[in-house]
């Protein structure tokens, strides 16, 4: 399973977390600048998996933005690299080239799309023709009811 | 696409992130952030007034707030109440900001509790997903003991949709964490898995009921066994037919998930007996195996997802080892070989690891041409060793500690030595772990083993352990023959004016034992011992020179002339200000003053060291050993600093290890081990108090004693002991009597135990009392396992084999042991009767098989008669290692059988 998600900028800051393990606020917020120290210092041409405590750190840089998938022992560490992507494309498909800015001023989207792909550290969906059709039947739902007030 | 599609971030919402963006440092953004939740603080005071529109922008805030790393305290409540708004878009915000705001709280996740109920029982499927997702991501104790039963519903209920269903079993996943009872296998099996398995269109649900799997069924393969078939029909479906549907298919290879996570179900089971199915598995395996044999991968992303199944099947068929063909096995070293080879620095480390599990696999099941072709490559992994990436370094040193054997454990071990001049820092202390595991298993070039450690201590002295010099000097002490030729060359070792901390006490050691060696060889003079030792004084700790002045209490005696300059060390540290310095010099210098006689019973020679212990150290000698074990491995190494040569024990000259302090051991695992096989003893101690106990076991009950002795000069109060039975092992304890410790005085209590069915876990114990105003807390195991209530039963081995054949489709566990080899048969055989399972040892003496039943207290209806469980257990020793497997109708017996005989093993 999946333990937590990151998304990291290159200056280090944080896009987007997620936790599927219980992990007290403080020990997340540790977590989070001990890995991303550890990822932000590997040359690009090293593989993209990090033995970190006792887990694996399984990442990749997209543009100006880390994904960081961390698994256990027994996992395999390129489904998880294959998930990340899975994501990105998914990302990429709403919003159309996705790029950072998207995800900082949309960072909610990212949420809403990241809980259509991944619940409780497991995979739940690879289609991203059903991922997206998820996320837009929400879309139109939330627009309906913007109009509906403004009417209203 | 964005503007047109996506509604657009809230106006005041995009102001603010662009403010955040613009701070410049750190105290900017703080302020700006204060500012802003300042703001919203005031609006919720009035929560009422404010707009839907206006809730959900403020509940983004807050979330981004908290993303930023700020503390956000407040605003929960209205974030739960926009979840339970009936208004869809502002359920949808509430649920995931409360995901992401309130983390795994128990306390808040209380409060949304019944907002969640009433969504997973609303018809809405959009509110049950949500619902769902939400459970599912928090988990925890609260949520999972107030909704299990609407989460089941909802998986269960037939109209469910297979994207409610999808989330809903990865949400009994997350609460099955929490309470493993809480899915039932064979209803999760005909109502989810099965239907879920056995069609190909939905795959995201077959995604989520395989995930699902992947832990339940380990948990309790036999339980969902039935699964089995169905997982492999999909499998082949899916590589085979690739009757997928097209948007599942993952840059042209068939949903490359499902294949991984069907392949890791597929491992928790062992190799198929029904042929049928075996056959279809190996041509899935060949047809996996050979999916990048011909195409050129079209990008990156297909040769991964080709690589990521291609590296589960890998792991499958190394698994299964023997049972499958040469042919296949071939091919799967051929493609370690490849990825080993390639340039890819991902595909790189995934060969290495494979290799690696590979070559443990050969060396377990002795076989010899797969070793060899992994040797072959030997001076690839070796050069993966200087490798640029970190990661890679580590997965070529596992490798190359994998696949030494004796053949070429000189090589590999003098490659090793020499790679530590260039070793990374962080990469030091476990290769310096790994050489020296190595050379203990390897030990009997005697002279080699002590130059190697010797090298060790002096190059990389900082990353030596203490238990590794220890095991030096025990190996030593025990073997006459390498007494000289380890005092010539520790002497040599010691000549540089300035030596490690670690040299210096392994040469006192070894100096004051054994330097006579170099004396009567005429080798060196008496006084060149002593100078080479006292050359170092002056810079050495405390601890050490504590070892040195035991050393000249040795060498004094053998050599009178140099009376002089010892008494004039003892002198000096006389007034020490260290205590343990000044008593030893003090005592040492009053002992010279006593007659010759009473001086040599004090400094006898040191006995040698029972064996048992010496082969410990190959304990963590596991091949690869699983991150736990390295983190017991290095607590050990902390507990031991406690100085094993018993210095600090003021009553004893004898720089002995404790004999009941095994090298490499947790002295409470070595304690339980002894008790679990023996009718009474001690179960813990330490400087408060001493738990002794008695045990006395009549067929299902047991009756257990135990005795709680202050050590210490003070009352102990508040005593209590708690000791809480399950549903398998019924525990009716008595309370601690009396409650108060008077010091040097024992109180006891009495635990009656009965045995319901058999179990695998351990039920631990808790003692706790108040010590000088602070509450010290033990946590100990109950010595009682699945094999404390077994009766011994024996049969001829025909009778026995086949016995063991019919249960070969019934639950095995096995454990490969590596400390316990053919030398010790006998004592196996003692320790095994003592687990009442009726060991008999086969005519080559290679062979144990024991049987024994179970007794339980439930009444099995048919007979109406107790329920016995029947335990087969099988040993085959060959020399330095044996594995030991255990057969049973019952996963919990058979578990529990085998984690007993390897915990009471580990002592021997």
């Amino acid at each position: 399973m999946i333990n937590f998600i990151l998304l990291i900028s290159r200056q280090g800051k944080t896009r987007l977390k997620k936790w599927f393990v219980p992990c007290p606020e403080r020990d997340q917020f540790r977590t989070i600048k001990e890995v991303s120290s550890l990822i932000l210092n590997r040359s690009p041409k090293v593989c993209n998996f990090l033995e970190w405590r006792d887990y694996k750190l399984c990442y990749k840089r997209y543009a100006s933005l880390f994904f960081i998938a961390c698994i256990e022992q027994n996992d395999n560490e390129l489904l998880a690299l294959e998930m990340v992507h899975h994501f990105v494309e998914c990302l990429d498909r709403y919003f159309g080239n996705v790029c950072e800015l998207d995800l900082i001023f949309n960072f909610h989207k990212a949420y809403y799309i990241l809980d259509e792909i991944l619940i409780s550290g497991e995979l739940q969906e690879s289609s991203k023709r059903a991922v997206l059709h998820h996320i837009s039947e929400q879309d139109a739902m939330m627009q309906e009811n913007e109009q509906a007030k403004r009417k209203g | 696409m964005v503007d047109a599609f996506v509604p657009s971030t809230k106006r005041g919402l995009r102001k603010f992130i662009n403010d955040v963006r613009g701070c410049n440092t750190l105290q900017d953004e703080q302020v700006r952030v204060r500012k802003e939740l300042a703001n919203i603080r005031q609006k919720f005071a009035n929560a009422k007034a404010l707009k839907a529109y206006d809730r959900k922008k403020y509940a983004w805030k807050l979330v981004y707030i908290y993303m930023l790393g700020h503390e956000v305290e407040f605003g929960h409540m209205e974030v739960i109440n926009l979840a339970s708004s009936k208004n869809n878009s502002e359920k949808l915000v509430g649920y995931v900001a409360m995901g992401v705001l309130m983390g795994h709280d128990e306390d808040l996740a209380r409060l949304v509790i019944n907002t969640i109920r009433s969504d997973l029982v609303s018809g809405s499927a959009f509110a049950q997903r949500l619902a769902l997702t939400f459970t599912a991501n928090v988990g925890g104790h609260e949520l999972t003991q107030a909704l299990s039963a609407d989460v089941l519903r909802v998986l269960y209920l037939p109209e469910s949709k297979p994207s409610t269903r999808r989330k809903a079993t990865l949400c009994a996943l997350s609460l099955w964490r929490v309470n493993q009872d809480l899915i039932d296998p064979s209803e999760y099996l005909s109502v989810v898995a099965i239907p879920a398995l056995e069609q190909t269109f939905e795959m995201g649900l077959n995604l989520a009921v395989l995930g699902t799997l992947k832990s339940v069924a380990r948990a309790d393969p036999m339980a969902y066994q039935a699964v089995y078939p169905v997982v492999i029909r999909l499998l082949e479906k899916v590589v085979l037919g690739e009757s997928v549907p097209s948007t599942y298919s993952y840059h042209g290879v068939a949903c490359p998930l499902v294949q991984v996570r069907a392949l890791e179900v597929l491992a928790l089971y062992d190799f198929p007996t029904d042929a049928e199915l075996r056959k279809t598995l190996v041509h899935i395996l060949t047809k996996v195996l050979s999916c990048n044999d011909d195409i050129n991968p079209q990008s990156m992303n297909q040769s991964n997802a080709n690589n990521a199944v291609l590296v589960e099947a890998i792991n499958l068929v190394i698994q299964y080892g023997e049972q499958v063909d040469r042919e296949m096995m071939e091919k799967v070293v051929a493609i370690l070989v490849k990825f080993v080879r390639l340039s890819d620095a991902n595909v790189k480390y995934l060969g290495l690891a494979g290799m690696s599990k590979l070559a443990q696999m050969a060396q377990r099941e002795g076989l010899a041409s797969v070793l060899d072709m992994i040797r072959d490559h030997h001076h690839t992994v070796r050069q993966s060793l200087e490798d640029q990436d970190g990661s890679i370094r580590k997965r070529a040193l596992d490798l190359m500690f994998s696949m030494c054997d004796k053949g070429n454990a000189h090589e590999i071990v003098g490659e090793l030595v020499e790679y530590l001049k260039t070793v990374s820092y962080n990469l030091k202390a476990d290769t310096v772990r790994k050489i020296a595991i190595l050379c203990d298993r390897f030990s009997d070039d005697r002279p080699w083993y002590v130059d190697t450690i010797l090298h060790l201590i002096a190059t990389a002295g900082d990353f030596v352990p203490e238990d590794m010099w220890h095991r030096l000097v025990q190996v030593v002490t025990n073997n006459e023959d390498t007494k000289a030729y380890a005092a010539a060359a520790v002497y040599k070792m010691m000549q540089p004016s300035h030596v490690h901390e670690t040299t210096i006490r392994v040469g006192s050691y070894l100096l004051g034992e054994f330097g006579y060696f170099l004396v009567e060889g005429n080798q060196q003079s008496a006084q060149d011992l002593f100078d080479a030792i006292n050359q170092h004084l002056d810079y050495a700790g405390n601890k050490t020179r504590a070892m040195m002045l035991h050393a000249y209490a040795k060498l004094v005696l053998l050599y009178p002339q140099l009376h002089e300059d010892v008494t004039l060390v003892m002198d000096a540290f006389r007034d020490s200000s260290d205590p343990e310095l000044q008593q030893r010099a003090c005592e040492y210098f009053a002992l010279a003053q006593q007659d010759r006689v009473r001086q040599q019973a004090v400094f006898e020679p040191m006995p040698a060291f029972p064996e048992a212990q010496g082969e410990e150290a190959a304990e963590t000698a596991r091949p690869n050993p699983t991150p736990e074990s390295v983190k017991a491995v290095d607590a050990q190494v902390e507990t031991q600093v406690e100085d094993l040569l018993n210095l600090a024990d003021k009553s004893s000259f004898t720089p002995a290890p404790e004999p009941e302090l095994k090298f490499g051991k947790e002295p409470r695992r070595v304690w339980l081990a002894n008790v679990l096989c023996e009718p009474k003893g001690v179960l813990f101690e330490d400087h408060f108090v001493q738990i002794g106990v008695q045990l006395q076991f009549q067929k299902a009950a047991g009756k257990l004693m135990f005795f709680v002795g202050n050590k210490t000069g003070w009352v102990l109060d508040q005593a209590l002991c708690t000791v809480l039975g399950n549903d398998a092992l019924e525990v009716v304890a008595q309370p601690l009597e009396p409650a108060v410790l008077q010091p040097r005085a024992q109180s006891r209590f009495s635990v009656a135990v009965t045995c319901h069915k058999p179990f695998a876990d351990r039920v631990p114990i808790k003692v706790s009392f108040q010590a000088n105003g602070q509450f010290e807390f033990i946590d100990v195991d109950l010595p009682v396992s699945v094999l404390s209530f077994a009766s011994p039963c024996s049969f001829p081995d025909a009778d026995f084999d086949q016995r063991w054949d019919a249960m070969g489709d019934r639950v095995q566990q096995t454990t490969p042991l590596d400390h316990v080899g053919l030398e010790r048969i006998d004592a196996v055989v003692a320790k095994l009767t003592a687990l009442k399972l009726a060991p008999t040892l086969s005519a080559d003496k290679r062979t144990l098989r024991g049987a024994t039943t179970i007794q339980t207290a439930t009444v099995n209806p048919k007979t109406g008669k107790p329920a016995v469980v029947g335990v087969l257990v099988r040993m085959t020793c060959v020399a330095g290692s044996s594995s030991l497997a255990v057969r049973a109708v019952n996963v919990a017996a058979a578990v529990g059988t085998l984690t007993t005989v390897k915990d009471v093993l580990l002592v021997l």
